[in-house]
């Protein structure tokens, strides 16, 4: 088994190695306990010094930061007017816009995951299926809109959607909608967000899971289709379960970051007054009290919360994939 | 959200064989080609429109069809128009964010790749805490860090300077992230074991085999931070006061407040309406285009990356 | 434990200990107030945070006063608080002088400190001319800014349509109310009112005398949905807002942008600026078509009620040089022939005046409108102030305005509006208690 091999690739890296590496290839590289000449400690102070200037900024902007509003949402630090303890979180809880808040960046996850993993993997699917210069194209085009972000995306889906101004006004008015009135209406707003994060965002997806989709395996999908499958029953059947951890991912990082939605409620509402409130995301709650009521103890309680939503969705991401990765060694 | 894109497909392209098609018949292949030609469309209208609204005048944009083209003129009043807002600073906004987005990639890769490195090779105490915390630190919302890191720069006397930008700015664990996945999968231990029989000390092992193999990742790494930096907003806001130190998103945003385009109970006649705005939007947005296409190859999302394997 | 799982322990905890003493640090030297930023420099070096609108007649001041330094910041009036609010903890990197819109200057003295007493640095006699329009910058006996301008209301219609449609102008509420009802049935499409954003609480239950809360010691009360004055203007609108006769849209609206250009804005209930600002710059009006009436009124109720403070300048407490800050600001309030011709109705009293002259020149009026801004101004005599936290019209754009859209009743909203107004009061801190 072991023997000439001048053509074996890595199983990882796919180089190709020598007769002597051969060895030792079939242990996984990720392997540890072995003997080592360099004592462990020269190791670790080698470590610790590559590690030194990324430490300072992950401690200066990370670690200190997240204590700090830890400790401001149990009212400690200056600028709080609660008594030390869960005084602040409960005020902060029992705000009126509060409740409104979560509902609202609620609505919007349920409308925006579920539209953008089944889009984004539909595309690649599909994409993937046929790959030549059309597909490199329409990826390209997917992809270029993740340029636009912040105040220029949402200034141009304003646009988009004022039916007097749009492309799209054929289709807005297939709706019932003639005037930006009509389509900026409160039970719409989630989509219309909806509907921006996927423009920017998608692409980007798009590209890592066909990315994803490039390196699997080719020999199980040939057999596939030396067994008679089609294209619909491969993708479905074959390449989907294959890159479900990636779509996972994505819909976990998908999720902290559409649970931080800001932006795009703080411009539509400063657009067309009255359609918006300046509270409607726990993203805004959490800045208006920061500056517009110089209650840096509330707000931080509204960022706790955020953060601990971002953190159960990625312990969610680690855990599930652990079990995911101990039930699967044919990779 | 962009973020990883392309990660899996820089680091993923070894299979050694192309795929015959999946869709090779008549009609599927018909249907696919409508389908993604429909969603094509959809993606780029919205550019085209704002590549054309400059072209037109503000009348021109409600009356014309609205991807018509206006005429060259236009786009020289609007842009008269948007350098007469305090006397031109958009192009030191502009300048600001280059200046901003090269320095930040500077620290992100600086830091990022020792340290991604060290992650991946070497094992000691503390290391799943700093992968952990650098896991963490990719989620991390800004309204919780944004306050505290503002107080932390203005016990240095920082604030208002470039430095509030650009400090934080350098901090990136995704970028910590990629080059620890990187050394993992591109940089066998078994290179390393051999090198160590020879004799080779650990640090002549990161200088000789790590750097080198490390371009890679830090082409990824250069370019997410740069994006990443370029897009900031909130940091900006909460460290700079002066307006002369903005980069551009935040520029934009403050000059879309006092303008009435977005707000038209602003009552101020600065001549800043639809088609100036299209034009600063596309002044934000040209730069990271042009930057998109360089980096195409480097990251797999070129338009000739479908065609050549491997 | 073994000696690894010891020194494991030691370094964590070593680890934790130092990230909280550090954390605790920071919190603590925040609190204290730092001295970073540049030094003042001599004296007469102002720092000076206005919005874009206002900044070349500072600049103007300043190429005209050598003697003073002055440094213009261009800082948008939503950003204000959250600036000052982030300087408080560094005092030396305050603004000497600021420009606020928002009516903010006691907020700012209560809630950061910021606001400086004018008392002592502007002559009284100089405060007296703003007449009725200081109060809205008195707290508890301190003036904390001088007024740039008043927005006092009138009934803005078309004079060309009602001839055309032999109309004759309203009065009062009810006969307001009778001819937007007959314009529903005769002229569909034609609007007489809006009520879409802040602005419809500020003109209707402003101008009715309901500014819907009072304070009563440490509580506040709602009376949105008890009080007459306030009652009786959601039984108005109800209907009107049914027949669509007044618009669920924002003056300021895309859409009530296309009404007034395409003429079928027949009346609007608004403010002094609203000639100009709005009919003459957003909806194209030609001259010779809009006029101004007075305000209608209910009969007993209170003129000049609903009129309102706009811009403020203020000087920081904490200013180096206060005199030089205060003449900037009595210079951008007081100088007659800036404010006349400014966008906005001056606050100063003989100022307004040359305002007056100005827009009755203009030949943009369908009939003279200086009895009309006249005795606008002269009807305000009372406590313009509003305690923050008082604001009646976010709340009602915030919680009212997106579900009026849809087609909801007023009426069924004002649960919401009140809900919200609470919050408000809480967050500013008193008891909210509704009645």
């Amino acid at each position: 088994m072991v023997g000439r091999s001048e053509a074996v690739p890595h199983p990882r890296s796919g180089r190709p190695l020598d007769e002597a590496q051969n060895m030792t290839a079939r242990q996984p590289s990720a392997h540890i306990g072995r003997r080592r000449r360099t004592p462990r400690s020269t190791q670790a102070r080698l470590a610790w010094a590559l590690l030194a200037p990324y430490l300072a900024l992950l401690a200066a902007f990370a670690v200190i930061p997240i204590f700090s509003a830890l400790w401001s949402s149990l009212g400690g630090g200056p600028g709080s007017r609660d008594p030390f303890g869960f005084a602040t979180m409960a005020r902060a809880f029992s705000n009126n816009n509060f409740l409104p808040a979560v509902i609202n960046v609620a609505t919007f996850l349920v409308v925006f995951l579920p539209v953008l993993l089944i889009f984004a993997t539909a595309m690649a699917l599909v994409l993937h299926g046929r790959p030549g210069r059309f597909t490199s194209v329409v990826k390209f085009i997917c992809y270029i809109p993740g340029v636009v972000v912040g105040a220029p995306l949402v200034l141009l889906w304003l646009f988009m959607l004022t039916p007097q101004l749009s492309p799209f006004e054929p289709l807005l008015n297939l709706f019932g909608m003639a005037s930006a009135a009509d389509v900026f209406s409160a039970q719409n707003l989630p989509a219309i967000f909806a509907i921006m994060a996927l423009y920017a965002g998608a692409g980007g997806w798009i590209v890592v899971l066909y990315g994803s989709l490039e390196a699997l395996d080719t020999n199980v999908i040939e057999a596939a289709r030396i067994d008679g499958a089609n294209s619909w029953h491969i993708a479905w059947h074959i390449k989907l379960p294959l890159i479900a951890r990636y779509i996972a991912f994505i819909g976990v990082i998908s999720f902290a970051g559409a649970a931080q939605l800001v932006a795009e409620p703080n411009i539509v509402g400063a657009a067309l007054p009255g359609t918006v409130s300046d509270t409607w995301s726990l993203n805004q709650l959490a800045f208006y009290y920061a500056f517009n009521r110089n209650d840096a103890a509330a707000s931080s309680a509204y960022a706790v919360f955020l953060v601990i939503i971002g953190l159960a969705a990625a312990l969610v991401l680690i855990f599930g994939l652990r079990t995911y990765s101990e039930t699967d060694k044919t990779r | 959200m962009t973020m990883l894109a392309g990660s899996a497909a820089g680091l993923g392209r070894r299979h050694t064989r192309q795929l015959a098609p999946s869709v090779s018949h008549g009609l599927g292949r018909w249907l696919r080609a409508l389908g993604l030609t429909f969603v094509a469309v959809a993606f780029s209208v919205p550019l085209l429109w704002l590549l054309l609204a400059p072209t037109k005048t503000e009348a021109e944009l409600g009356s014309l069809p609205s991807l018509a083209f206006g005429s060259f003129q236009n786009v020289g009043a609007a842009w008269t128009n948007l350098m007469s807002f305090s006397d031109g600073i958009l192009l030191t906004w502009l300048a600001n964010s280059v200046f901003y987005s090269v320095a930040g990639v500077v620290i992100a890769v600086v830091a990022s790749i020792p340290a991604g490195y060290a992650l991946a090779m070497f094992e000691f105490r503390g290391r799943s805490t700093i992968v952990v915390l650098t896991l963490i630190g990719m989620i991390l919302p800004t309204a919780a860090t944004v306050i505290p890191i503002y107080q932390e720069l203005a016990l240095v006397g920082l604030t208002n300077t470039f430095w509030a930008v650009i400090l934080p700015s350098g901090f990136f664990p995704f970028g910590v992230y990629l080059t620890f996945l990187h050394f993992q999968t591109a940089l066998p231990r078994e290179l390393v074991e051999a090198a160590r029989m020879d004799g080779a000390s650990d640090l002549r092992i990161f200088v000789a085999l790590g750097l080198p193999l490390a371009r890679p990742a830090a082409a990824l790494v250069t370019f997410f931070a740069f994006v990443a930096t370029w897009n900031n907003y909130f940091l900006p806001y909460v460290m700079l006061v002066n307006d002369r130190l903005y980069p551009l998103q935040l520029g934009i945003a403050t000059l879309l407040n006092s303008a009435p385009v977005i707000n038209s109970s602003n009552q101020s006649d600065l001549p800043i309406h639809k088609p100036e705005a299209a034009l600063a939007a596309l002044v934000a947005i040209v730069p990271i285009a042009i930057f998109f296409f360089v980096f195409q190859r480097a990251i797999g999302t070129g338009m000739l990356s479908g065609a050549v394997k491997g | 434990m073994t000696r690894l799982a010891q020194r494991r322990k030691a370094s964590a905890l070593t680890g934790s200990a130092l990230v909280v003493v550090l954390t605790l640090a920071l919190s603590a030297c925040a609190g204290a107030g730092t001295t970073s930023g540049p030094a003042a420099e001599g004296d007469s070096d102002l720092l000076v945070w206005v919005d874009a609108t206002r900044q070349p007649a500072v600049e103007a001041y300043a190429a005209e006063n050598p003697d003073v330094n002055i440094t213009v910041a261009t800082v948008d009036g939503g950003d204000l608080a959250s600036k000052l609010s982030l300087l408080s903890r560094d005092p030396d990197s305050l603004p000497d002088v600021v420009f606020t819109a928002n009516g903010e200057s006691v907020a700012f003295a209560r809630d950061y400190d910021y606001s400086a007493d004018l008392s002592a640095l502007v002559p009284q006699d100089t405060l007296d001319d703003f007449g009725a329009t200081i109060s809205a910058c008195t707290d508890g006996g301190k003036v904390y800014c001088l007024p740039q301008d008043i927005s006092t209301q009138m009934l803005w219609y078309n004079q060309a349509l009602f001839d055309d449609f032999g109309y004759t102008v309203p009065t009062t509420w009810d006969e307001y109310a009778e001819l937007s009802s007959r314009v529903a049935t005769e002229h569909p499409g034609y609007v007489t009112g809006s009520c879409g954003d802040g602005f419809c609480p500020n003109v209707y239950y402003r101008g009715s005398s309901c500014p819907g809360i009072s304070a009563d010691g440490d509580d506040a009360v709602i009376r949105i949905d008890s009080a007459e004055e306030c009652t009786r203007v959601t039984a108005m609108l109800d209907p009107l807002l049914a027949d669509k006769s007044v618009a669920t849209l924002s003056p300021f609206d895309p859409d009530m942008t296309q009404l007034g250009t395409d003429k079928k804005v027949l009346m609007l209930p608004g403010f002094v600026w609203y000639g100009t600002v709005l009919f003459r710059d957003t909806f194209h009006n030609a001259p010779g078509e809009i006029a101004a009436a007075p305000l209608p009124t209910w009969g007993d109720d209170v003129k000049g009620a609903g009129a309102a403070v706009g811009g403020q300048w203020i000087v920081g407490a904490q200013s180096s040089d206060p005199a030089a800050a205060a003449a900037l600001i009595e210079s951008m309030t007081t100088d007659e022939d800036a404010l006349a011709a400014a966008v906005t109705f001056p606050a100063y009293g003989p100022a307004s005046a040359a305002w007056i002259e100005v827009a009755a020149d203009s030949g943009f009026y369908a009939s003279d409108p200086t009895e009309t801004f006249a005795s606008a101004r002269s009807d305000v005599t009372g406590d313009l102030f509003t305690p923050p936290g008082f604001d009646i019209l976010a709340p009602f754009a915030n919680a009212v305005a997106p579900k009026l859209k849809q087609g909801d009743t007023l009426s069924s909203l004002l649960g919401a509006w009140q809900n919200a107004i609470s919050q408000s009061v809480s967050d500013a801190g008193y008891t909210a208690v509704i009645e």
